[in-house]
């Protein structure tokens, strides 16, 4: 191909509206080492004039994705071939900035870490503290319902025809605390029930309940009331079996009782026989 | 006004050139600056020979791309920057478009038109200042010179392909193709003439 013939094709190769064989043709005049009448300014020439064309299309705006897809390319691109200052620049600057985002990201997930353990250890106290909570409450609860049964019996025995009610006194005036109660007791049934008030806890020390029969103080258990001091029980029905005792009495006893009275009664009332 | 738009392509292209040559030094910055002030028509390019949207993107990727990878071998003093990046766009789509069967060619060919399409919605005062700049000089075109422009140009259709579709000899529309692009370069690339006449 001579130059004057590239020329007279140059405008359709601009167009790219050569057929394969003849824009071949074209490129390999191009690239030839021959001297030129002017091939290149005609092509750049034609070139512009297809460019301009394309003043006439509407713009379209491209989609984020695809500048993203040209990063994307262009990271690769830098990675594997261009070994230029300005990609070595941004390799390093990318490096390192990753190096510190990684620096700043250990520290951090550390840091986390300390407040996720301390976090996690609070949980498990406040889990444990309501535990406990719970279960001082379930065994208030069975205590009430215990006390409300014992109350309910005894207001039932107090129903009944036979029954007594006797008084529990201290057995000398005291300057102190003034303690009282009384004894609901049904001989037949062989069952009573002992009512007191003010035997409010007191550290160290239990109240114990006797059942006394002539000679005999037989212990009938421990009193141990709420924070008033009030509290129902029943005498057990075993120490009633042999018949009505002479007398009931209270007596203040070191933490857990015995089975002989040995500290002071605070009350005592003898049952009349019937 | 007379000659207004020309020089506005060519402020325009100087920035262009300067840009190039940031991208040549291995900056992006530069290379999103030119996206972003070609992007939309590099899209526009493909989109109008391709019609797929997704094909015509992968042909904006493709362009700048290549941009980065070349910038060492612009040359202004050949051409503008926008012409530039417009001919490695044109040239991808019609590498894209030749790819294709003849078949699917035939039949996306049949679904276009000559003449460009409407203006879009997102034109500025700017970019319809330019359409109508280009509009104008092809409406200046003799018909049958016109007419192979822009099948050449818009449908992506070689010489030979047209004139069988126009029942010519290809070298009449080989010589008409000729004809309007030196008339074309007269009226959008002349210095001296703002606006075609």
């Amino acid at each position: 191909m001579t130059c004057a013939e590239f020329k007279a094709s140059v405008h359709a190769y601009a167009l790219g509206a050569l057929d394969p064989q003849e824009r071949d043709a074209c490129a390999a005049h191009l690239a030839s080492s021959q001297a030129h009448e002017g091939c290149g300014e005609a092509l750049a020439r034609a070139e512009q004039v297809v460019a301009e064309l394309g003043w006439s299309l509407p713009v379209e705006r491209p989609s984020p994705a695809v500048w993203a897809g040209i990063e994307q390319r262009l990271g690769l691109e830098t990675a594997a071939a261009r070994g230029g200052g300005g990609g070595r620049r941004w390799r390093e600057g990318f490096a390192w900035v990753a190096v510190a985002a990684a620096v700043v990201a250990l520290i951090w997930m550390s840091r986390r870490e300390g407040e996720l353990r301390l976090d996690a250890e609070r949980a498990r106290q406040v889990v444990a503290e309501a535990e406990t909570a719970r279960q001082r409450c379930a065994h208030d609860l069975q205590q009430a319902q215990g006390q409300l049964a014992t109350q309910k019996q005894a207001l039932a025995l107090l129903m009944r025809p036979a029954t007594q009610v006797v008084q529990l006194k201290p057995p000398e005036p005291s300057a102190g605390r003034v303690y009282h109660g009384s004894a609901i007791m049904n001989s037949g049934e062989r069952r009573a029930f002992v009512l007191a008030g003010d035997l409010v806890p007191q550290s160290g020390k239990d109240y114990e309940l006797w059942v006394i029969r002539g000679q005999q103080k037989l212990p009938a258990g421990l009193l141990r009331a709420g924070p008033s001091g009030t509290i129902v029980a029943e005498v057990d029905p075993k120490l009633l079996a042999p018949g009505p005792p002479d007398a009931l009495a209270v007596t203040l006893e070191p933490e857990g009782g015995g089975n002989v009275p040995r500290g002071p009664i605070l009350l005592v009332g003898a049952i009349p026989k019937t | 006004m007379p000659g207004q738009p020309r020089a506005r392509v060519e402020a325009r292209a100087e920035d262009d050139a300067v840009l190039f040559g940031r991208v040549a030094r291995g900056e992006s910055s530069a290379l999103r600056a030119l996206y972003d002030r070609h992007g939309g028509r590099t899209l526009a390019i493909a989109l109008r020979l391709l019609v797929q949207r997704s094909e015509a993107e992968e042909v904006v990727q493709e362009t700048f791309v290549e941009v980065w990878r070349r910038a060492r071998e612009y040359d202004p003093g050949r051409g503008s920057a926008a012409s530039y990046i417009a001919t490695i766009a044109r040239t991808r789509s019609l590498d894209r478009l030749r790819a294709r069967r003849s078949a699917e060619r035939t039949a996306q060919a049949a679904a276009l038109e000559e003449t460009p399409p409407p203006a879009s919605p997102l034109e500025t005062s700017e970019q319809r200042q330019d359409r109508e700049r280009v509009l104008a000089a092809l409406s200046a075109l003799p018909d049958e010179q016109r007419l192979v422009i822009e099948s050449a140009y818009y449908r992506g259709l070689s010489l030979r392909e047209i004139a069988e579709r126009i029942g010519e000899p290809l070298g009449t529309v080989k010589s008409r193709v000729r004809l309007a692009m030196a008339k074309l370069e007269g009226l959008l690339l002349s210095r001296e003439q703002g606006e075609p006449q």
